[in-house]
């Protein structure tokens, strides 16, 4: 028999691995004590086989095997926030990412939208020239020098035909509170969260330096984020320089605000039950829980139930850390757990507040065949029904 | 001389042909060849066998019937044989069937097995493996009594070195215990035109409503030479195969005619068939996004325009 340390010899082709990953920006690996906290809160546990503690250990030992499980993670960042020593887990996976595509090993419907990415500046292989093809019978303000918020789009509200939907009641909305905000058009890249979730630095690099020169070209102060994703790219990520003070804030902000101020009062009933889904990148990712929450409850007539798993602890769709693009066989689908806790409640509609939220959720509704129990809609497709009295 | 048993693995009474690249890996001088023939048709492998080297055809059989691949009965006779035979080393494709046979042996046997070799070297006992998706190449070697070696399809080219064969028969006392049983094989490929190379492809997504209303959409696409696709709904559904979904996360097609039936033109759909030629989009409602990207649109029932269209066609 041989002994363990000869086993390990074997199993252990290449201990580089460790250090090429520290490398790539996962020093915090270093930090683990293997306590096995990350893996009890990680959500994949409900439904599959899926071990960050285990990953992280393989990594350090050079064991071979963590590969295809690396792409599961959603970055929804339930670990990061558990975790005893506050490690970064997802950006561990991020720099095992970056070195696996540098491998050319990246799943290849993945793969589709990063070159989509670098080719058209979005991940929906759409042109660049057709971004704003939506604004042509619906004029939307144009961002100029002096506007006070740029309303930035993002790629799945302006070209995802669902989605498109959602963009255009942020618009009414906005113009109805008479906001002073404008939008770029064509001008505008994708923020790059799934380019950076997704280990491709130098597409991220690409696409938030285009949008960095935007900014500063037109001496941007404000941002106004539709998606969360962007919203925690430029809060987080991009590296603005010192004394460019730019504001970056999501829409329900500025929706919560307008209703504290009266400005917008939403007055039409809506006889819904409903409940609230947390986008990871809105809640964990940037604090904000409350907001949303205080628009749904001004709205008269609503019901509101909240589901198990809310705030801090809320249960992923499965969207994030370029989620979107993978496919996950049926069965085991994050959207589809959280879907079904939606259910439990008795609502009969989903309010969220993230395009990729509404993919995923939309999709696993369709795949549960449950279309006629729930639907999703967006905290601006609900105020909008209200300030203009119509049906959800 | 040593002897070398190749598992030979066969499918409605032919061989798959990734076995004769094994073959080409492990003969070598100093190395008697024997192939395991378990589905009773020995004969009938023999002279492709010895042209690529095999010296004895085993037409092995076990006390239970070996016609239909049977894992346990498989692995069991395979050991039986080795034992019977004194051959030590075992070599296989490294296919779904092979890495479900070969461990199997190599437990039975308290054999080296290591799978998934991309060559290997009978004398000194080494073999090639990469890792990491291809980014090192590991060389290793084994020790022990037993070898088992699982090559990786396609790996090593085969090139014929004809010898003559012999077919010998060994009967292994082999009974099925009845610890697994095959209840259902499902074929994964779907039938017809290949999705991605097809010319005209027609679709259908969850408005079909069951596996056998897709039978309208093979009805027409017999007519058109057309092969059939799905939503990804759909195939949530059951409705159709896995296979042939169309889509971000199923197969990206451009036929020259793509014809959508009850499918909304969700982006992710959009994204596997939008560089189609022609795109026709059938849909009871009008506000559906795929009429936003199609060429041709009709709104309207899909169980009553299909039909139609088959009708006119065949005209
Ligand atoms: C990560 C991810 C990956 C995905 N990948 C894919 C993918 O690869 N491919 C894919 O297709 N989807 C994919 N999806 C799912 C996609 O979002 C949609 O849910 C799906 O495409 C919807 O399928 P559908 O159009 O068949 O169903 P539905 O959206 O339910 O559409 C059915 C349509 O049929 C119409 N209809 C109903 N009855 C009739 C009738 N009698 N006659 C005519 N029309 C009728 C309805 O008006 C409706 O438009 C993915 C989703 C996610 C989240
Ligand atoms: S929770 Fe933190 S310390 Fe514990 S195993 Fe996970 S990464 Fe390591
Ligand atoms: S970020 Fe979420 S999905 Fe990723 S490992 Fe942590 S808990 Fe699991």
């Amino acid at each position: 028999m041989p002994t363990t340390s000869e086993l390990m010899k074997f199993a252990a082709p290449m201990l580089e691995m460790a250090q090429t990953v520290v490398e790539a920006k996962g020093e915090e690996l270093k930090l683990c004590y293997q306590c096995g906290t990350c893996t009890s809160v990680c959500p994949w546990g409900n439904l599959k086989d899926f071990n960050p503690r285990k990953l992280i250990e393989m990594i350090r030992l050079g064991f071979e095997g963590f590969e295809d499980d690396s792409w599961k993670c959603v970055n929804c960042k339930l670990c990061w926030d558990k975790c005893p020593n506050q490690i970064n887990i997802p950006q561990i996976f991020q720099s095992v990412r970056s070195i696996l595509l540098a491998w050319n090993a990246c799943p290849p419907e993945l793969n589709i939208a990063l070159t989509s990415l670098r080719d058209e500046g979005n991940p929906w292989q759409e042109s660049k020239e057709k971004r704003d093809e939506w604004t042509k019978d619906f004029p939307v303000p144009a961002y100029e020098q002096g506007t006070e918020y740029l309303l930035f789009s993002c790629c799945t509200n302006d070209y995802d035909p669902r989605n498109k939907k959602d963009i255009k009641a942020v618009v009414e909305i906005l113009n109805m509170a008479k906001v002073n905000y404008g939008y770029i058009g064509n001008k505008e890249v994708c923020c790059g969260d799934i380019a950076l979730s997704a280990g491709e630095n130098e597409g991220y690099g690409m696409l938030s330096n285009k949008n960095l020169e935007i900014f500063r070209e037109l001496a941007v102060k404000k941002i106004l984020t539709i998606s969360p994703h962007c919203l925690n790219a430029f809060k987080n990520r991009y590296e603005f320089n010192e004394g460019e003070e730019v504001q970056s804030s999501h829409l329900v902000q500025t929706y919560a605000k307008l209703i504290e101020d009266k400005v917008l009062e939403p007055k039409g009933e809506i006889k819904n039950k409903v409940t609230y889904h947390d986008p990871c990148y809105l809640g964990r990712h940037n604090d904000i829980y409350d907001e949303p929450r205080f628009i749904i409850n001004s709205i008269p007539g609503i019901e509101f139930v909240e589901m198990n798993n809310i705030r801090e602890n809320s249960f992923c769709c499965g969207g994030g850390g370029g989620g979107c693009w993978l496919e996950t066989v049926k069965g085991e689908r994050l959207g589809d757990l959280r879907v079904l806790e939606a259910v439990e409640t008795g609502a009969e509609v989903i309010i969220t507040a993230c395009p990729y939220c509404v993919q995923m959720l939309e999709a696993s509704i369709l795949g549960l065949g449950i279309d006629e129990k729930i639907k999703v809609r967006t905290v601006s497709e609900l105020l909008l029904s209200s300030l203009k009295n119509e049906e959800l | 001389m040593e002897k070398v048993g190749v598992f030979i693995e066969t499918k409605d009474k032919e061989m798959k042909m990734s076995i004769l690249g094994v073959i080409t890996g492990v003969r070598g001088e100093g190395f008697e060849l024997y192939a395991f023939v378990l589905d009773g048709n020995a004969e009938s492998y023999k002279d492709s066998l010895q042209e690529y080297g095999i010296n004895k055809v085993v037409d092995l059989s076990a006390d239970s019937p070996t016609a239909e691949y049977d894992p346990e009965v498989y692995a069991k006779a395979i050991v039986d044989a080795c034992k019977g035979l004194d051959i030590k080393i075992i070599a296989g494709v490294n296919s779904a069937i092979g890495k479900d046979i070969l461990p199997r042996v190599a437990a039975e046997l308290n054999a080296a097995c290591i799978l998934d070799c991309v060559s290997v070297n009978l004398a000194e006992k080494t073999v090639v493996k990469s890792n990491y998706s291809g980014k090192t190449i590991a060389k290793v070697r084994l020790s022990g009594e037993y070898f088992v070696y699982g090559i990786r399809p396609n790996a090593i080219t085969a090139e014929p070195a004809p010898v003559t064969a012999e077919v010998i028969a060994h009967k292994a006392p082999v009974q099925d215990e009845g610890r697994l049983v095959i209840k259902e094989v499902k074929a994964g490929t779907s039938k017809g035109v290949d999705l991605t190379e097809a010319e005209i492809i027609i679709s259908g997504g969850r408005a079909m409503g069951s596996k056998d209303n897709y039978k309208i959409l093979f009805d027409c696409a017999e007519v058109l030479g057309a092969a059939v696709g799905a939503s990804r709904a759909s195939v949530d559904a059951d409705y159709a195969p896995q296979s042939i979904q169309v889509g971000q996360t199923g197969k990206t097609v451009s036929p020259n005619i793509y014809i959508a039936c009850g499918i909304s033109g969700a982006i992710q759909h959009l994204a596997g068939m939008k560089t189609s030629k022609v795109i026709v989009a059938i849909n009871k409602d009008p506000d559906a996004p795929i009429f936003t990207k199609c060429d041709y649109g009709i709104v309207g029932d899909l169980f009553k325009i299909v039909p139609e269209l088959t009708e006119a066609l065949k005209r």
